[in-house]
């Protein structure tokens, strides 16, 4: 009688004999040697009897798992004698049928306005080519105000004196001009968000001359910071992930009152600081409640209705959030395909 | 405006927890923000004071003196030292044997041409405080001889970059973040250094017209007779140099030092040099100034300027003039601390390209309170470091100053934080800010201190304001409830995205151009420049046009990328932007900017049909896939359609008459001008192709009965149309279900009057099986009209 031992080594005797077969009969042949009435393994099986009965239990396990094992061998290799193929080096590679590769900015617009179509934001869309009223004197800045110079704005040739359009028409530069022609267009309650291009005369590593920004609007009765809070912390968990804090930094727009800067808690190092964020805060956008000025210039009573309004750069939460590690902006504008057709 | 505070500094007007990070971090969520902590020290030992007692030239060297410099103890050591700049009983940094000076250097006593030196003295830089190399650092002459140099000031301190925001210029200053650190942790101010007020001593015998009380509402002046001028003391020199601010003289650092703690500009003048007139005025045109930073400025009227007599001595707010200045030998001083117009600041400091730490505070808006506690600051560190006796202060002012007032109903609070604020609260948190707070009930009276008089004018300012201290953390948020409507739906998105996902399935890459282009573009596709929009200030001299197509950017993409691809497949959607379609005014007459989708397609060796037919089936397939499945495009011939190449090209005729887009071959030339040699194919069509197509047509159920395929071969003159072909071929018999050209050859045995056409017809009758017998009935038919009407002939 064989061992134990034998006994397990039985189904990779087998596996071997049964890969030599050239056909069925063969293949029977030596089924009969590993599994017939003479076969090792039969014999193991009646001698199994003389075994005490608590160790007849447990080797009986084994050697019955061992014999359907080698029968499923004899019925792979049968199968596989019946079709006939000669195996395939499943490592050679595999032909593309090539598909194309959408752009990771329009990737990001897509994810964007999905998490705010979820909270009721509807994509809106707005002129490029605008006047400076929608741009910058509803938004609470007047002609001549210095904060206008913190935009580098693009204006057109022409001029657009005494049409009733503002004094110039310019590229816009952020797109909250749309929320201006939102607030003015469309009927209460407002809850929109404008995804579009937007342009500074800038140029260099973090900046690129066009850009997109995403900005958004909630106009109505009663709505709140709370609620401005509840907007945003849906959108950084849903974009950046749900560990993500969110935390609002008094900052100054002349269009929101109060005023916030958005900071999310660094991906990085989770929030401890490090080199890559500012005290464990990476520093994402602005956001606010409209100025009642933003609201008057749109014949809306501030009075009654309040509004909470947001804009940020589509091409920031992209690199913001993934390992990308682009180490240009303007690298995305470039369209070399050895980069375009990663992504 | 990134301020640098030093800690040490801040400290001296509030209380301060122990580590700055945790004062960083409650400013930024409450105040300024702060954009970084840095920890300083001086990387010095064994540097003390010393004074100068004898200079005499080196023996052996023409541009070294050998000093005898007192140290501790009376101890006179020689010191060799290379500086112009040294005089008998100045006081000076003295490193002695073994001191250790930044960068690692260490002083030993060693010959200098024969001479022995018993230590060194040192320059600004040698000491790492600032730049400054030129000679020896001087020190105040009140410095201990002997002391240690870092005793006299903080050897070890913190500088905080605080950011404060545009409105509130106020913050850049000790005294702005101290009052921000005292709001949000609760503690008083410190009064530091005597404020009181300052006796007068005699007459000022100064004569102050201002001209244009508009654009100086405020003009404060007092001179100061007898003052040493000199170098500052240490410790002033080190606030300044770590607040980024290089030391000058002792009076010039007094403004300096001033300006940061309070925020409020001030000028020193040469009494002697400046006379008794001061003349507040526009300039006069032509006129120029030598300003401070060494370059001359010709003025224009719109600039206001401070003058004596007959000339200007300063650049109002922005900068003073070099012929008054204050240098080493003024004895008598002139101290000006006024207010000008935000506006005309801004104008002048952008018109003469010329911009200071004084014209960007001016030019926020600064209060015009502020000048009167700032000079008597200014008064004071001027009689302690430099002596000297005050003449009383002219003070001009275009109006009595009276305190803004801003009532604040407590609902409008509730209303903006979403949570109702106890009255109590409330005005807990304005006082701390300065603000006065009267008023009972659901209104509160708030009166606005000097120092926000610029910046909070309405309630919604002080709904910040209270929201701020209370803390936006501690608001806890709400989701807003989704009113789910089809109001502002928009189809453009949904329908960008299926085209988008349809051409990627379809092997082509997404780009993202520029929307501006340059001249040569347009004039490639024959577009005349006069009609594209135009962008006044361009990036670039290049990129000054708003681009009227999509096509010139593929093409210089194709360009840039044929060097590493056999084949390129690109498109983009994106807004091209064309003259407004009317004459008239405004901005809806000027431009228009609709959506178009533009692809371009090209493959190394492909012939122009090749390339054609290509482009046409990515076409067919967008429009089948999402607008009709059952219609073909109706194509036109075009012409004259650059950047299109005439006889090669197509454009797609709507049901409604209107113009669908084009597509087909792209002139070569206009490739050329990219550079690109080889043919390609592209397609722009209007998004609008595309809109208001919903729902499926109706259903056709799959054919029960088989259908019969046959291939043809026809030998076809190239003056007949494919798509006469096949009409002509289905009009012959209804049994024909569908055709399809699998292959066109040119066949030298045809000559060049026929070409070789095989297609796929497959023959199906609706409700039986067919007979070979009727196929072939159908088929020879079918010829026989070929041949009658085209002269086509089976081969």
């Amino acid at each position: 009688m064989i061992s134990l031992e034998e006994l397990k080594n039985l189904p990779s005797e087998a596996e071997s004999a049964a890969l030599s077969a050239k056909n069925q009969q063969e293949l029977n042949q030596i089924a009969i040697r590993f599994l017939g009435r003479k076969s090792k393994l039969t014999l193991f099986l009646r001698s199994l009897k003389d075994l005490p009965k608590e160790k007849r239990v447990e080797v009986g396990q084994v050697a019955n798992k061992v014999r359907s094992r080698i029968s499923e061998i004899f019925e792979a290799r049968g199968r596989s004698l019946a079709h006939s193929l000669k195996p395939i080096d499943i490592t050679l590679p595999g032909i593309s049928p090539r598909l194309g590769h959408a752009h990771l900015i329009s990737q990001a617009i897509n994810e964007i306005s999905a998490i705010f179509k979820e909270i009721g934001f509807k994509r809106v869309r707005h002129p490029e080519v605008e006047s400076d009223w929608y741009a910058f004197e509803a938004l609470n800045m007047p002609p001549d105000h210095p904060a206008r110079d913190e935009w580098e704005t693009f204006f057109m040739d022409r001029p657009a004196k005494g049409d009733g359009d503002g004094k110039r028409f310019i590229l816009t530069p952020h797109a909250t001009s749309g929320t201006t022609r939102a607030l003015v267009a469309r009927k209460l309650p407002l809850r929109v968000i404008n995804i579009q291009k937007c342009y500074r005369r800038q140029s260099d590593i973090s900046h690129v001359p066009m850009f997109h920004q995403f900005d958004g609007v909630y106009a109505d009765e009663g709505v709140t910071i709370r609620h401005l809070k509840g907007v945003l912390e849906y959108f950084v968990k849903s974009y950046f992930g749900v560990k993500r804090e969110v935390r609002l930094r008094p900052f100054h727009f002349r269009f929101t009152e109060p005023s916030f800067e958005v900071d999310i808690s660094c991906g990085v190092c989770g929030g401890q600081g490090c080199r890559l964020c500012k005290e464990g805060w990476v520093e994402l956008g602005g956001a606010g409640m409209l100025h009642p000025n933003v609201l008057k210039a749109a014949k809306i009573d501030p009075a009654k209705i309040t509004a909470l309004a947001f804009g940020w750069g589509v091409e920031r939460v992209l690199l913001m959030r993934s390992g990308l590690e682009i180490p240009d902006i303007r690298i995305l504008y470039e369209n070399d395909l050895r980069f375009l057709e990663q992504f | 405006m990134l301020f640098r505070l030093p800690y040490s500094w801040l400290k001296e007007y509030v209380w301060v927890p122990k580590n700055p990070h945790d004062l960083a971090r409650q400013l930024s969520l409450h105040g300024p923000s702060v954009e970084k902590v840095e920890a300083v020290r001086h990387e010095f030992t064994g540097v003390v004071v010393g004074e100068i007692v004898s200079i005499e030239r080196h023996p052996n060297a023409d541009k070294l003196q050998v000093a005898m410099v007192r140290a501790n103890n009376g101890v006179l050591l020689r010191i060799i030292c290379g500086a112009p700049n040294i005089k008998v009983g100045q006081k000076v940094p003295l490193a002695l044997v073994g001191a250790t000076l930044p960068g690692g250097t260490t002083v030993s006593r060693r010959a200098v041409r024969g001479v022995m030196s018993e230590g060194m003295l040192c320059s600004a830089r040698e000491l790492g405080i600032h730049d400054d190399h030129l000679g020896i650092l001087i020190l105040h002459p009140s410095s201990k001889i002997g002391a240690r140099l870092v005793d006299l000031g903080d050897v070890k301190d913190y500088v905080l970059e605080v950011e404060p925001t545009t409105n509130r210029p106020d913050i850049s200053s000790v005294i702005g973040v101290a009052r921000e650190v005292s709001a949000i942790v609760g503690k008083p101010l410190k009064q530091s250094g005597g404020r009181s007020e300052i006796k007068k001593t005699y007459s000022c015998p100064l004569t102050v017209k201002v001209l244009n009380r508009k654009l100086c509402p405020r003009f404060m002046a007092v001179l100061i007779k007898n003052v040493s001028v000199g170098a500052s003391p240490w410790w002033m020199q080190e606030r300044l140099a770590r607040a980024g601010i290089r030391p000058i003289n002792s009076v010039v650092d007094v403004t300096n030092y001033v300006l940061l703690e309070y925020g409020q500009p001030l000028h020193a003048f040469d009494a002697d040099k400046l006379g008794n007139t001061i003349i507040v005025r526009e300039a006069k045109p032509g006129e120029t100034i030598l300003a401070l930073d060494g370059r001359t400025y010709r003025l224009k009227s719109n600039h206001l300027v401070v003058a004596d007599a007959k000339k200007p001595v300063s650049i109002a707010g922005v900068m003073g003039g070099e012929t008054t200045a204050v240098t080493t030998n003024t004895t008598n001083v002139v101290l000006e601390c006024a207010n000008f117009d935000p506006v005309s600041i801004r104008r002048t400091s952008r018109e003469l390209q010329l911009f200071s730490d004084s014209s960007r505070l001016f030019e926020k808006g600064l209060s015009k309170e502020s000048p009167t506690l700032t000079l008597s600051r200014a008064i004071e560190l001027v009689h302690k470091i430099c002596g000297g006796k005050h003449s009383s202060i002219t003070d001009i002012r275009a109006k009595r100053y009276s305190p803004l007032s801003v009532e604040l109903p407590l609902s409008r609070l509730s209303r903006v934080l979403g949570l109702s604020m106890p009255q109590l609260t409330v005005k807990r948190l304005l006082k701390r800010l300065g603000f006065r707070v009267g008023g009972q009930g659901a209104t509160l009276r708030v009166t606005v201190p000097y120092w926000r008089d610029h910046d909070v004018s309405a309630p919604e300012d002080l709904i910040e304001e209270v929201a701020r201290l209370y803390g936006y953390h501690r608001l806890t948020s709400v989701l807003p409830s989704v009113v789910l409507s089809t109001k502002d739906e928009l189809e453009d998105f949904s329908t960008e995205d299926k085209l988008r996902h349809s051409l990627v399935a379809m092997g082509f890459v997404e780009t993202l151009n520029y929307s501006f282009i340059r001249e040569s573009w347009l004039k490639a596709m024959a577009y005349p420049p006069s009609r594209a929009l135009k962008i006044l200030n361009p990036l670039t001299n290049d990129l000054v046009f708003l681009r009227p197509s999509l096509l010139p950017s593929l093409a210089a993409i194709v360009e840039a990328n044929l060097a590493h691809r056999e084949e390129i497949k690109i498109f983009e959607i994106a807004k091209i932007y064309l003259p407004g379609q009317s004459h008239g005014r405004g901005l809806e007459n000027y431009r228009e900017e609709p959506v178009f989708l533009g692809g371009v397609m090209t493959r190394t060796g492909a012939t122009a049909e090749e390339l054609y037919r290509l482009i046409k089936g990515v076409v067919e397939d967008l429009y089948h896939k999402n607008v009709n499945n059952r219609a073909d495009i109706q194509e036109e011939l075009i012409k004259s359609r650059p950047p299109f190449a005439d006889g090669l090209s197509a454009v797609i005729r709507q049901t409604n008459g209107r113009d669908g887009g084009v597509f087909g071959i792209l002139d070569p030339l206009f490739l050329q001008s990219f550079g690109v040699n080889q043919m390609v194919a592209a397609f722009e069509l209007p998004l609008s192709l595309f809109i208001g197509f919903r729902g499926y047509p109706a259903y056709r159920p799959p054919p029960k009965f088989p259908a019969v395929k046959r291939d043809i071969s026809l030998a076809v003159s190239p003056n007949v149309r494919y798509t006469d072909l096949v009409r002509i071929m289905k009009s012959s018999t209804s049994l024909l279900e569908s055709v399809e050209l699998f292959d066109i050859y040119h066949d030298e045995r045809l000559g060049d009057s026929m070409y070789s056409c095989a297609m796929h017809l497959i023959y199906r009758a609706p409700g039986r099986t067919l007979s070979s017998e009727e196929v072939e009935q159908a088929e020879a038919a079918m010829l026989k009209m070929l041949k009658g009407q085209f002269g086509v002939i089976l081969r």
